[in-house]
């Protein structure tokens, strides 16, 4: 009956986000919202966690009510947003997208076996978001008895709250604390981001670069190893990895839309962790250096994620929450940086390795690497340099703060190293297939320039 | 990575219900039953304190820290703080 419930919850998710879509531009007709439906489950997802989490402050509770709310208003308004549009017409799926769809399934359903029958045992898993999530439940809010209780700062206060919120939807709609279930709600994570890349990216890509894509990802050891974890890291992966992509198919497209998408994305992960603050800033600072003609899109959607964080930020203020493992305003104590500036190389290297390690993530980044290469050769300029600038600039922002932390750097590296990587990771996979298409289209038409100007 | 997945599953569903309730304290090697016992004296909203001495250092927090951090998380909806007159204690054997 829980199951029921969590997967019902999903459901209403599922709605709330089809419903999104029309609103966003995603879709402008009925035709348009079948083809584009991939993106509906985790715009859902990221919606319900952005109003529930600034709920939470403000003293609402978020459960079926909410839930029902969000997807009724949501659905209303896109189906008006859709109405006398061309009817969607479906298309008989090619043998390889079939293929691919049948053996995405059949790996998610044998991960379901092992999700199902997880304990929720791992540090992170239950002293931070379980602890939080079910806060949220017990007490209905953010209540700082808890939030910003002295006894609870081993919890990373600091830390916002889209994945507590969204793991307190499931606690409300199961009616219950139930940390077996729990672990479902991660999977379908990498369900809605499995979809979600489809639906963004199935037009502009073959199905040849895209299915092969999508597989290597639910295929990496550290994924699978890491959602069964309940840590945040692979679902703030996922939701910064659509936003990577969507921003992409917006450098090369101009359809607002996809910025619309990267834009929602971008919120969702800066609502996430402290880190998916500075994955976000690096894929901004990324845009506006390929895509600097077309500053002022850039500076709304990055305002609008601004708003998104503020009431959590202002919550933070009031309360005088701090980050129990560095703080970046360290790196203004000169006394302190000056004796570990030796650290900033080691970690580079350490996540470096992390990255390329075949047996976490198989061949995703050197790939990457090499179709980045191959995208400056053939002439391409905003996309690779979009994809080198937030790589590199999330890549030293990790690696810094392993210098301003007061731990000892080389336990905290170790106990870190291999899940903080994983936004860096998937992004890029998620990259892959748009720079493989566009250094294949280029190439072979070398006067060829993309919509968005180069 | 399916034998991973295999070796999971085979791990885990033999797990009953009090296990799997108690596997976070398990892999802390954390004694579960004085937790079990005084949570179900406690109510909702109900403050207690946790008295615990500091026990060996880690790499990050000491052992004494983490059976606060497991306190608190394991006796919500009661809430922790730093003096109460509930007092959950733990010793390190």
């Amino acid at each position: 009956m829980r199951t029921v419930a969590l997967l019902a919850a999903n459901a209403l998710m599922l709605c709330a986000g089809l419903g999104l879509l029309p609103l966003l531009g995603v879709a402008r007709s009925w035709r348009e919202l079948l083809a584009r439906s991939g993106l509906g489950y985790l715009c859902g997802l990221v919606a319900a966690g952005i109003v529930a989490s600034n709920l939470a402050l403000v003293h609402v509770s978020f459960g079926w009510i909410g839930l029902a709310l969000l997807a009724s208003l949501s659905l209303a308004l896109g189906t008006w947003q859709l109405r006398g549009t061309a009817r969607p017409a479906l298309r008989r799926p090619t043998w390889l997208g079939g293929a691919a769809v049948a053996a995405l399934v059949a790996l998610l359903v044998e991960y379901g076996r092992a999700f199902a029958v997880a304990p929720l045992n791992r540090y992170d898993a239950w002293a931070i978001w379980a602890l939080k999530g079910r806060s949220l439940y017990e007490f209905g809010w953010a209540d700082p008895v808890v939030f910003a209780g002295h006894e609870y700062r081993f919890a990373n206060l600091d830390y916002p709250l889209w994945l507590p919120s969204l793991e307190a939807i499931d606690f409300r709609a199961m009616g219950a604390f139930d940390t077996r279930l729990l672990h479902l709600q991660f999977l379908l994570f990498l369900v809605a981001g499995l979809a979600a890349l489809a639906g963004l990216l199935r037009e502009r890509v073959p199905a040849l670069l895209l299915w092969p894509t999508l597989i290597a990802i639910a295929l990496a050891p550290a994924v699978f190893d890491q959602l069964l974890t309940a840590y945040a890291d692979i679902p703030l992966a996922l939701v910064f990895a659509v936003g990577v992509a969507a921003a992409g198919r917006w450098l090369i497209t101009n359809e607002r839309w996809s910025l619309g998408v990267a834009t929602l994305c971008f919120a969702g992960a800066a609502l996430t962790k402290n880190e998916g603050l500075l994955f976000v800033a690096a894929a901004f600072l990324g845009l506006f250096a390929a895509a600097y003609s077309r500053w002022r899109a850039l500076a709304v959607a990055a305002a609008v994620d601004v708003l998104v964080l503020l009431p959590w930020k202002v919550y933070v203020r009031i309360y005088d929450l701090h980050d129990i493992n560095y703080s970046l305003t360290d790196t203004f104590d000169l006394g302190h940086v000056g004796g570990r500036l030796g650290v900033g190389p080691i970690a580079f290297r350490t996540l470096g390795r992390e990255m390329i390690d075949p047996l976490a993530w198989g061949l995703i980044v050197p790939l990457f690497i090499v179709l980045v290469a191959a995208a400056l050769v053939s002439g391409l300029r905003t996309l690779p340099l979009y994809a080198l600038v937030w790589t590199i600039v999330s890549w030293l922002g990790l690696s810094w703060i392993y210098v301003v932390t007061h731990f000892e750097y080389s336990s905290y590296l170790d106990s870190t190293k291999a899940r903080v990587i994983a936004s860096i990771v998937l992004g890029s996979a998620a990259l892959i297939p748009l720079l493989a298409a566009e250094t294949w289209a280029s190439s072979r038409d070398p006067g060829r320039l993309p919509t968005g100007g180069g | 990575v399916l034998p991973r997945v295999e070796d999971g599953i085979a791990r885990d569903s033999q797990l009953t219900d009090v296990q799997r309730r108690q596997a976070a304290a398990v892999r802390l090697k954390l004694d579960p039953r004085p937790f079990d016992t005084f949570r179900a004296t406690l109510r909702p909203r109900e403050r207690y304190a946790v008295d615990v001495p500091p026990g060996e250092q880690g790499p990050f927090i000491t052992k004494g820290e983490v059976v606060r951090a497991y306190s608190a998380f394991v006796f919500l909806p009661a809430i922790q703080v730093r003096t109460a007159d509930r007092v959950f204690r733990y010793r390190f054997r």
